[in-house]
């Protein structure tokens, strides 16, 4: 086995993630490797901090993520399942471009979960959205597409 | 009369043993001549990077010479070639292709000339040699090995390897600008942004396709995409399916697409591959696809002439 | 002559700590041999899926990465591990097939990513699989 420090050293790195209030959403920074153990955790921290501010929307910023495989892709869609059963809704940000054609070939199209560019849009979106939430009608809701998620199967990660 | 005789017999005794002796000494000259001359030719091979081995079919090696050691770049493993003899080939180098796909070719075909080879040496740097082997007889045993010449070419190789590698640089970057070129992207208004399609999309540009897209949904901060695909001439489910995955990767990128222009053979083919675009809109043609753009993020086209109505 | 980052270099996989520090290591890899960088995310992607297989299905295994930097370069993955084999390799090669729970992508996602892909499986035995990205498309 060859061990370069150089490499455990980025295996090593980016391993926080950070979860953040602004407004009436929740910005989670997704640490570039993930663990499986940071997963579950992760996930226990979001739903308590959205019980915490009554956030409507997680926004998930991938900007430090280089590396999505399927098991990540599986993650993305299980918070975004999670966080809708407490009432909020997931919005993602930031994927690089290397990373959504990987993920575009490998079929990981996440139907059923927004995507913006950026905190900007995000933050626009929250402040045009966020407050009809509850009365949003189905068209509206449709637009966003956050519902019908049988295309894609809940899997406990 | 005797002295005579005996002088004589004397003297053609010692002029045999003088010519003897001269006989002796032309070959002691000769003997060290030659010695002289393979020391040169075996330096002069080692030089050239050519070496010799005799190996067992089995892959045992017989015997190696400084040469072939050299190739291996194994002088300072083993200072004394005899060292390596009874060591297995697969001892001296790391096989890169198949093990043992030289040794069939030779099996076979009782030879193998100008074989190109190549191999990582034990410190792993990759060689290219041309292989000249043939079957023998072991002197001894009598058992089928192999005599190998092989000549280093890894140096020309590795010329060679740069030099098609700077063209197909160059080919990729003539490519890559015609692609560019090929697929502009046009920004409209804040936040919308068309990317018409023109000709026939293979793999290659339709990757070139998202890639453009992506980047221009950054650079110019669009929410909407219009992809027109009026002018694209032929349609299979290859390109239907690479369509689909641009205008997922703009979804995931922040970007909602609207595809105007398409075709009844498009529309066919969508339909026959069973891809839901349910929730991607289409639209007939470009004017219609704006409309929808502009409205999708709240703006209005009013008419500013008093006496003019406007029909939608 | 060769620099350290095109070297070939095998793994043991026996945590997710493995898996990330191979991926990360294919990926750099592949930038050095000239890859861009979707590309070289696609060949860490599929590391990474071998990887997380062997862990899922086999426990450990071994990852092999080597670049080539031949006259056409190019990358090799090796992934092998002594689990329980495969049973159906064509259905696992048509995706959406799974006896994990996953979503049946990994290994036929991975197929799609690179440009050859070979897996040797015996049931009760193990599964070795090759994988090739090249630097430049045949054409």
């Amino acid at each position: 086995m060859f061990m370069d420090d150089d490499f455990t050293d980025d295996a090593m790195s980016g391993v926080a993630s950070t979860i953040q209030k602004l407004e009436d959403l929740l910005l989670v920074t997704v640490p570039r490797d993930l663990m499986d153990d940071q997963v579950l955790s992760l996930r226990r921290e979001v739903v308590k901090h959205i019980r915490l501010y009554n956030s409507l929307w997680v926004l998930l910023d991938f900007s430090q993520v280089d590396i999505c495989d399927s098991y990540f892709g599986r993650f993305i869609q299980s918070m975004a399942n999670m966080v809708r059963l407490t009432g909020a809704r997931v919005i993602i940000s930031g994927l690089q471009d290397a990373v959504i054609e990987t993920m575009v070939e490998l079929g990981m199209t996440l139907p059923d979960v927004r995507a913006v560019l950026d905190l900007d849009e995000a933050l626009a979106m929250s402040r045009t959205n966020g407050k009809v939430d509850a009365d949003t009608s189905e068209t509206e809701l449709a637009e966003l597409s956050f519902l019908d998620s049988s295309t894609f199967d809940f899997f406990e990660v | 009369m005797a002295d005579l005789e005996m002088s004589k017999q004397e003297i053609l005794d010692e002029l045999l043993a003088a010519q003897q002796e001269i006989t002796d000494l032309k070959a002691v000259i000769a003997a060290h001549d030659d010695s002289r001359i393979s020391m040169n030719q075996q330096k002069m091979l080692e030089v050239a990077g050519v070496g010799m081995v005799l190996y067992k079919f089995d892959g045992t090696v017989l015997s190696i010479d400084r040469g072939a050691l050299k190739i291996f770049d194994l002088e300072d493993v083993y200072p004394d070639p005899r060292a390596v003899q009874g060591k297995k080939m697969g001892d001296l180098m790391v096989y890169t292709g198949r093990r043992g796909r030289l040794r069939s070719i030779i099996r076979e075909q009782g030879k193998a000339q100008n074989v190109l080879y190549d191999f990582k040496t034990v410190k792993g740097d990759l060689r290219w040699c041309l292989h000249d082997s043939y079957v023998i007889q072991h002197p001894e045993t009598g058992e089928d090995i192999i005599q190998a010449i092989i000549r280093d070419i890894t140096e020309q190789k590795l010329a060679e390897a740069e030099q098609e590698r700077l063209q197909q640089e160059i080919i990729e970057a003539q490519q890559r600008a015609i692609q560019e070129l090929s697929t502009p992207i046009i920004p409209v208004m804040d936040g919308i942004i068309v990317m018409p399609l023109v000709g026939s999309i293979d793999s290659l540009r339709a990757k070139d396709l998202l890639r453009t897209l992506l980047e221009g949904i950054t650079h110019y901060r669009a929410r909407v995409v219009i992809l027109d695909v009026t002018g694209v001439s032929i349609v299979d489910t290859g390109i239907v399916n690479h369509l689909d995955k641009t205008i997922q990767a703009a979804r995931l990128k922040g970007a909602r697409t609207i595809v105007t222009g398409i075709s009844d053979a498009v529309a066919e083919t969508i339909v026959d591959l069973g891809i839901d675009w349910g929730k991607i809109q289409t639209l007939s043609n470009l004017q219609a696809g704006l409309l929808a753009a502009l409205r999708s993020l709240g703006i209005q086209l009013v008419s500013t002439a008093s006496n003019t109505t406007h029909s939608d | 002559m060769v620099s350290p980052r095109l070297a070939s270099r095998t793994w043991s996989i026996e945590g997710m700590v493995d898996v990330v520090t191979a991926r990360r290591c294919g990926l750099k890899t592949a930038l050095s041999l000239g890859f861009s960088t979707p590309e070289a995310t696609k060949i860490a992607v599929v590391i990474s899926e071998l990887g997380r297989n062997i862990l899922l299905y086999a426990e450990r295994g071994l990852i092999t990465v080597s670049p080539h930097s031949d006259t056409l370069p190019y990358i090799e993955i090796i992934a092998q591990d002594h689990g329980p084999g495969i049973e159906d390799v064509e259905r696992v090669l048509a995706g959406g097939y799974t006896t994990s729970g996953g979503l049946g992508k990994g290994v036929s996602g991975s197929r799609r990513l690179m440009d050859e892909f070979e897996i040797e499986t015996a049931v009760g035995e193990g599964t070795k699989i090759r994988a090739v990205k090249r630097l430049y498309r045949r054409r």
